[in-house]
């Protein structure tokens, strides 16, 4: 997980690249990865899905419980996953992978543990691929997975996480980069020529030829290892091989990838099996070996292909052949692999069920080989190109090598072959490849699977090796025979009379050219058929040919020998030998001719100089007789090392195969050594815990204070406890003693009786023992003592003191019997309520025996409707609470109710801890029934028969109505009381007869006579013997109805309007108030909504309004700050003012609201305020109006003070008929009053200065205001100048109406007289000015000043309707 | 009222004649004074509306001082007569503004008492909302 976030926290999102990550998932658990990874990384990371495309640029995260693969670019999952053990699914996506992708394909291995991933790595790298594997901070890899990949050498980088996606991206560069250079089949075009150099290279280095390995194959490999080393040029790849030898080596590696299975080509197989194996085991004894060669063995698999084929076949028979099945290899590290003979299930495909479970043994996730089948096998590392072959095999398997090979190499691999199997030999190839050619050597037994047999006629030379060096010759010597036209065959033949006849022979002195007429010199010998220059030639010609060869070769120039004698005979013929080494050809073939000198007849030939001729030709006899033994002696010689050689060749592999052997042993000794080391470890651990356990049942012995005896079978003592020494009289020296010769302090004497019967019943038996003190009791047990392997080997004693409990169990009984005898209920229960202990009073209590409740949860005997206080008593129990004695019901197993008095105490464990419960319980029904009995006498209640006739009459009704219990006796109820019944008796009657019940208000009479109202209260029993009874209770309600009474009259009282609502608005109370102010009657508003009184428009707030007061009861205004409206039944609005009160009665809140109708004081509120308004109006006209007054007088003032005495008069003036206007409040004034107020200074007593008219009229404010500044005006100036100023002086004043109707008009005469003789003023003063123009102005009529001598006269007239006031 | 907030007063030109509609012979007196000290010539003092009315529409005036409440009756129909011929007016007032109707809001209201100093600033104001409303049309 780690190790995908750090990658992809490394990973650019547009890398181009899309990722699937494989991971080993728990089949059962979905996966968090995709919501993890997409934390990580801004590409999509989503669950791969079946037929999903892959796409650049993303992430797929294989599911839980699948199987994945990939085919054209679309994921392919298969659920479920196959089951554990044959679950690769790295391997199986890597291997899909790589077969769809190519060399686009890169697998990565991350951490993981196993092996999972090696085997997709090696097809990624098969096919292309590039393979990375995770490295651990110190470089190494991984280990698990990471560890498992590197091993086999497969992994092209090992990185660290956080390193790859450079790596990747560089390679994905990379790939764009070389893609123009691949050709349509994905091979680069350029690199074919350099491939000889690489060749060169490799072969240098490491001795392998690959020169003729197949051009594409090698190119394919080569371009790969230039991918992971993202090299682009050819030509700078080899340059590194050059510099770097490990680079040659892992291209060494990369071209060896071999592929190969168990069985591959079954059908091949099955021929194999059917057609060749029998033939092969044919005729072979116990002393007969079956030879076979499976060269290029790989990983062994085919190896043990053919080993189960052959062991299959040999299992059939009794005198089986010994096997050897030589593998081999140039790959050593896939040989390592073969010998181990362990394969991965996986790689286990080609081998059917039954061939598996007989040939393999599973080894946690491999597989491995029977020991038969890989003793069969030598493995051993083997080039077929450099090394020489086994020899005198049965079957050679050489499947799918060939194909890597060119047409030369495979020429000299199927001879050598030939070479190696014995006559009649099998060989066995891939489905690629063909021996057909070789039809001469090899002759098809199944040309479909592949399967040829050799043909024994031809000879088996075994071709020189290296094989590579020289074998160019074949192909090259092939090459000139071109056609040749038919005159220069013609002028050939002609030609060849006229040449010397020659030969020519490669370095071998194989002859591979004759010419023509050649029989002089060359003649077949005896013998296998032979084209050996020596084998043919003329023996005299020997010695001096292969002399003159030697010379050729050695100066690769033309040697020529004259005058050569063909024989020793005296007319030899002589012939030249000319030997000259065909030129531009290094493979060393040489031309020998023979030109022909005629015979010698006597003449010596031109070589020797014959000065003593016979002596030379003695000399020369002799010689040529040495010679000719020599040479016989060398052919023979030759023959024998021929032979030889072929033995070496065996022994040698014979020596491979013991070494092979050896190695194998070598390994199993290792692992045996392995194995032993593990095994003593293990013991030695054993023994540890061994020892410990011994320690520990030491301790466990002595810590316990159970006192144990260990006796064997004839009861001697095996061992003991400390504890035991108490008992019997023990010491260490006692082992082995019998047991009865121990004194025992114990008094039992049945112990050999005991343990007999143990022995024989392997039962146990179990006593109770006592001390012979008596002080003590033991619990003896014996028990039969089984070793661990389950025999009896004697018994075990053991004692347990078991004093302390039998105290305890004393205890117990006389506590349980205590328990037992009390008369009340003892009952023990958990805190959840379980019932644990249950005595005998209990049982008579509740009903239910002992083993009935034990067990039972209490709450059986909790009444239904009563659950719930079970919850709350264990809560307080838990808490520690006691509950002392209260009273309550129970139910008994009948299910009638018990009265119960309980005491509930919680039981503390020793640390205080409270674990438990007990519950004490009394009966206290007999009890209850007399305190209910006393209750009931004191309530008033009677008790009375259907006819209404009283039977008992308890002390209550005796203090309620007077009379004692044997006055009312036998008397009938109603008449006794003189009851008032609120309807007819014969209803309520008819009612009880129905219900058994009645409840009522009764009207009842003291004996005294006095009124008593009570609320009654009828319940109809049957006594047990069936007549039916009455219980009448009563409840003495006078002094509440009383108390109704006068609140009724109090609120009827009250002259607002009073209504009593229920919590819903229902109206319950009005009195006659409401009724006066609504319009409604009584029985109109009763019943009904308050809402009705309220206006529609404010009907919607008054709930909540209502509401809000129910959830605040007190005593308030109803809405302050609002104006308040109630609506008569006329449909008038009109505002009120609401008190509202809560009452609190028996049926609930109740709420008291006190209606006032505030219609006048509205009124006035707003009259006030016009009134104030008017005032303010008023004062400030006033003030203009002193203004005025101040402004005039200034005018006409000569001076100050007359100025101040001026306008203090003239605002006097003003205030008294403002004064007057006051007290008649602003409506209307008296002419007479303002006349007389403005002219009283100037009354004098016994004279009748001033005489006023008696009528009078009312004036309007404005008028009189007018009317008296024109007074005063006047009087100030009579005063001055007129009648006043004398004391004769008269002045009479008078008014009167005339006209009629709107026509009216007010006359108002001023006369002076008597005063001195007027004359006209000069200007006008102030008081002119007012009267003749201000007045006429304000009174809207006319005003004149008659300045007449006698006296002054002023008229106004003015219409009475602009002037009359109110009276 | 500092000097700096007082509105700027141009000077009355004299001889205006300015109808007086002021039903209280004392305050319709004081009127006379103050408009005669200011040169203008004084039409009425009137002291009902419906004398006035003629007045209004058909009397050369320049302008017109008129009491809101004339002998118990608003003098509101004068006011219309008076605008319609664009004829600068002030209306005088015991109560406060806020009596006015909402149409007359506009126009100079003479708070009493007064003196010939406010009198002659509400005249110059009736001049200038005149002269506003003869150019953005009747009211």
């Amino acid at each position: 997980m780690q190790a995908f976030k750090t990658f992809f926290a490394n990973m650019p999102t547009d890398s181009g690249m899309a990722f699937v990550l494989v991971q080993h998932l728990d089949p059962d658990h979905k996966s968090m990865l995709v919501d993890l990874l997409g934390a990580q990384t801004a590409m999509p990371v989503v669950e791969a899905k079946n037929r999903m495309a892959v796409a650049a640029d993303r992430v797929f995260v294989i599911p839980p419980n699948a199987t994945m693969t990939i085919a054209r670019g679309v994921l392919r999952v298969s659920k479920p996953a196959p089951k554990l053990g044959q679950r690769w699914p790295v391997d199986t996506f890597l291997s899909a992978l790589a077969e769809d992708q190519a060399d686009n394909a890169v697998g990565i291995i991350l951490s993981g543990s196993g092996s999972d991933g090696t085997e997709g790595l090696r097809a990624v790298k098969e096919h292309g691929g590039l393979t990375l594997a995770q490295a651990a901070v110190d470089e190494h890899a991984l280990s698990g997975m990471p560890e498992s990949a590197t091993a086999t050498g497969l992994v092209d980088y090992l990185l660290p996480v956080e390193k790859m996606p450079a790596k990747l991206i560089e390679y994905w560069a990379h790939l764009a980069d070389i893609k123009t250079k691949k050709g349509r089949d994905g091979v680069r075009q350029d690199t074919s020529v350099y491939l000889a150099k690489i060749c060169t290279l490799l072969r240098g280095a490491l001795g392998h030829d690959f020169s003729h390995y197949k051009e594409k194959t090698i190119v394919r490999r080569v371009q790969r290892r230039m991918q992971v080393l993202q090299i682009k040029e050819m030509a700078a790849y080899v340059e590194r091989l050059r510099k770097e030898p490990r680079e040659l080596e892992l291209l060494f590696h990369e071209l060896l990838i071999g592929v190969t299975q168990f069985f591959r080509d079954p059908p091949a197989f099955d021929v194999l099996q059917a057609e060749v194996v029998p033939k092969l085991l044919q005729d072979k004894g116990v002393n007969d070996v079956v030879r076979v060669w499976v060269s290029a063995c790989a990983t062994g698999e085919e190896a043990y292909s053919i080993a189960i084929l052959l062991k299959e076949a040999m299992g059939k028979r009794e005198d089986v052949p010994k096997v050897q099945i030589f593998a081999t290899d140039v790959d050593d590290h896939a040989i390592a692999i073969a010998r181990a003979a362990r394969y991965r299930k996986s790689l286990l495909k080609g081998i059917s069920d039954k061939r598996r479970e007989r040939w393999f043994v599973q080894d946690g996730d491999h597989w491995c080989l029977v020991k038969d089948i890989r003793e069969m096998c030598i493995f051993s590392t083997h080039s077929l190109v450099k090394d020489p072959p086994f020899a005198k095999l049965d079957l050679i398997s050489c499947r799918n090598l060939l194909i890597y090979l060119d047409s030369t190499l495979q020429d000299r691999l199927i001879r050598t072959f030939h070479y190696a199997l014995r006559p009649g030999g099998y060989l066995f190839l891939g489905t690629a490849e063909s021996v057909t050619r070789y039809g001469k050597l090899f002759a098809a037994v199944n040309s479909k699977h592949r399967i040829f047999r050799r043909r024994n006629i031809a000879t088996g030379t075994l071709p020189i090796f290296p094989l590579g060096v020289a074998a160019n010759t074949a192909t090259q010597q092939a090459a000139p025979r071109a056609p040749l036209d038919d005159v220069d065959k013609r002028s050939r033949r002609i030609m060849e009379k006229h040449f010397p006849p020659y030969i020519v022979v490669d370095g071998n002195y194989e002859i591979v050219r004759f010419s023509g007429q050649t029989e002089k010199y060359l003649g077949p010998s005896p013998g296998a058929a032979s084209l050996n220059l020596f084998n043919l030639l003329q023996e005299p010609l020997r010695p001096a040919v292969r002399a003159a060869l030697l010379k050729a070769h050695c100066t690769q120039r033309a040697v020529k020998h004259p005058q050569l004698a063909m024989d020793a005979s005296s007319d030899h013929q002589l012939v030249d030998l000319v030997v000259e080494p065909i030129p531009g050809d290094n493979g060393g073939l040489y031309v020998i001719a023979f030109l022909d000198r005629g015979r010698s007849s006597g003449i010596a030939p031109t070589a020797f100089q014959p000065p003593p001729v016979e002596a030379i030709d003695k000399e020369l006899v002799a010689t040529r007789e040495r010679l000719q033994a020599t040479i016989d002696q060398l052919e023979t010689a030759n023959e024998e090392m021929k032979s030889s050689n072929e033995e070496y060749l065996s022994v040698n592999e014979e020596l491979q195969s013991t070494n092979e052997e050896l190695e194998t042993s070598k390994e199993e000794m290792q692992s045996i050594n392995e194995e032993l080391q593990t095994v003593n470890a293990e013991l030695s651990s054993k023994n540890e815990a061994l020892l410990r356990a011994n320690s520990d049942i030491k301790n466990l012995l002595d810590s316990t204070q159970v006192a144990t005896l260990f006796l064997d079978r004839q009861l001697r003592i095996n061992g003991f406890t400390p504890a035991m020494t108490g008992l019997f009289h023990l010491r260490d020296s006692d082992r082995g003693r019998p047991v009865t010769e121990i004194v025992s302090r114990v008094a039992y004497s049945q112990l050999r009786h005991d343990a007999a019967r143990v022995l024989r019943d392997l039962s146990v038996v179990e006593h109770e023992v006592r001390t012979a003190d008596d002080a003590s009791t033991f619990l003896m047990r014996i028990r039969p003592y089984r070793t661990l392997d389950d025999v009896i080997d004697g018994v075990v004693l053991t004692f347990f003191d078991i004093t302390d409990r039998k105290r305890h169990e004393q205890d117990r009984a006389m506590l349980a019997a205590i328990v037992d005898s009390t008369q009340d209920a003892v009952i023990g229960h958990t805190l959840n309520g379980t019932i644990t202990s249950w005595n005998k009073a209990a049982e008579r209590i509740f009903g239910y025996t002992a083993a009935e409740a034990v067990g039972k949860p209490l709450a059986m005997l909790i009444p239904p409707d009563k659950a719930d206080e079970v919850p709350k008593i264990v809560k307080e129990l838990r808490r520690g609470k006691k509950f002392d004695s209260f009273d309550i019901e129970r139910i008994r197993q009948d299910r009638t109710q018990v009265a119960v008095s309980l005491t509930i105490s919680p039981v503390r464990d020793n640390d205080g801890n409270i674990v438990a419960a007990s519950t004490i319980g009394r009966d206290i029904t007999e009890q209850r029934q007399h305190r209910i009995a006393a209750a009931i006498d004191l309530t008033p209640a009677l008790i009375r028969d259907e006819s209404g006739r009283i039977e008992y009459w308890s002390q209550g009704m005796q203090a309620l109505y007077g009379y004692s219990a044997e006055q009312a006796r036998g008397r009938v109820f109603h008449k006794l009381l003189a009851t008032v019944f609120p309807r007819p008796l014969s209803e309520i009657e008819a009612e009880f007869e129905h219900t058994g019940k009645w409840s009522g208000k009764l009207v009842h009479r003291h004996r005294d006579g006095r009124v008593v109202i009570v609320a009654s209260n009828w319940l109809r029993y049957r006594e047990p013997d069936g007549t039916a009874r009455v219980i009448h209770i009563n409840a003495d309600i006078t002094e509440r109805e009383r108390a109704e009474e006068k609140f009724r009259a109090a609120v009827e009282a009250f002259p607002g309007g009073m209504i009593m609502t229920d919590t819903t608005g229902k109206i319950v109370l009005v009195n006659a108030g409401t009724e006066r102010l609504f319009g409604y009657s009584r029985n109109e508003l009763l019943g009904h909504s308050i809402d009705m009184l309220v206006p529609a428009a404010a009907r919607r707030h008054h709930e909540g309004y209502r509401n809000a007061f129910i959830e605040q009861p007190e005593a308030r205004m109803m809405g302050v700050g609002r104006d308040l409206r109630g609506v008569r039944k006329n449909g008038t609005e009109f505002p009120v003012e609401i008190g509202l009160n809560p009452i609190h009665s028996d049926e609930g809140l109740l709420v008291l609201s006190a209606i006032v109708d505030i219609t006048e004081r509205k009124h006035a509120d707003r009259q006030r305020e016009l009134l104030l308004q008017e005032l303010n109006h008023r004062v400030k006209n006033t003030l203009s109006t002193v203004q005025s007054i101040a402004v005039q007088t200034s005018k006409t003032a000569e001076t100050t003070e007359e100025f101040q005495q001026a306008f203090g008069f003239r605002l006097m003036a003003l205030a008294e008929t403002h004064d007057l206007l006051t007290q008649s409040g602003w409506k209307g004034v008296s002419l007479r009053e303002v006349a007389r107020q403005q002219l009283r200074f100037y009354e004098r007593a016994g004279v009748d200065s001033v005489i006023l008219p008696d009528a009078d009229v009312f004036l309007k404010p404005n008028a009189a205001l007018a009317l008296g500044m024109m007074f005063h005006e006047l009087a100030t100036n009579a005063a001055k100048y007129g009648a006043l100023s004398v004391l004769e002086g008269q002045i009479r004043l008078s008014w009167e109406v005339d006209g009629h109707g709107e026509r009216r008009r007010l006359h108002v005469l001023w006369v002076e007289s008597g005063g001195p003789t007027v004359e006209k003023p000069r200007r006008r003063g102030f008081g002119s000015t007012l009267i003749e123009r201000g007045l006429a102005h304000e009174l809207n009529g006319e005003a004149r000043l008659h300045f007449e001598p006698t006296g002054l006269r002023c008229t106004v007239v003015t219409s009475l309707a602009a002037v009359e006031g109110v009276p | 009222m500092t000097a700096a907030n007082t509105p700027r007063v141009a000077a009355l030109p004299t001889g205006l004649r300015v109808l007086v509609v002021e039903d209280e012979m004392l305050i319709a007196m004081l009127f006379e004074e103050f408009l005669r000290r200011l040169g203008c010539r004084i039409i009425g003092p009137i002291g009902r509306v419906a004398k006035a009315i003629p007045l209004a529409k058909l009397e050369p005036l320049d302008a017109a001082i008129l009491d809101v409440n004339v002998a118990r009756e608003e003098v509101f129909p004068v006011a219309c007569e008076l605008a319609r011929r664009a004829i600068p007016f002030l209306f005088v007032s015991g109560y406060g503004a806020d009596r006015l109707p909402k149409e007359w809001c506009k126009r100079p209201l003479l708070q009493k008492p007064f003196n010939s100093e406010a009198l002659e600033r509400s005249m110059s104001m009736a001049f200038a909302t005149a002269r506003r409303n003869s150019t953005e049309g009747p009211p």
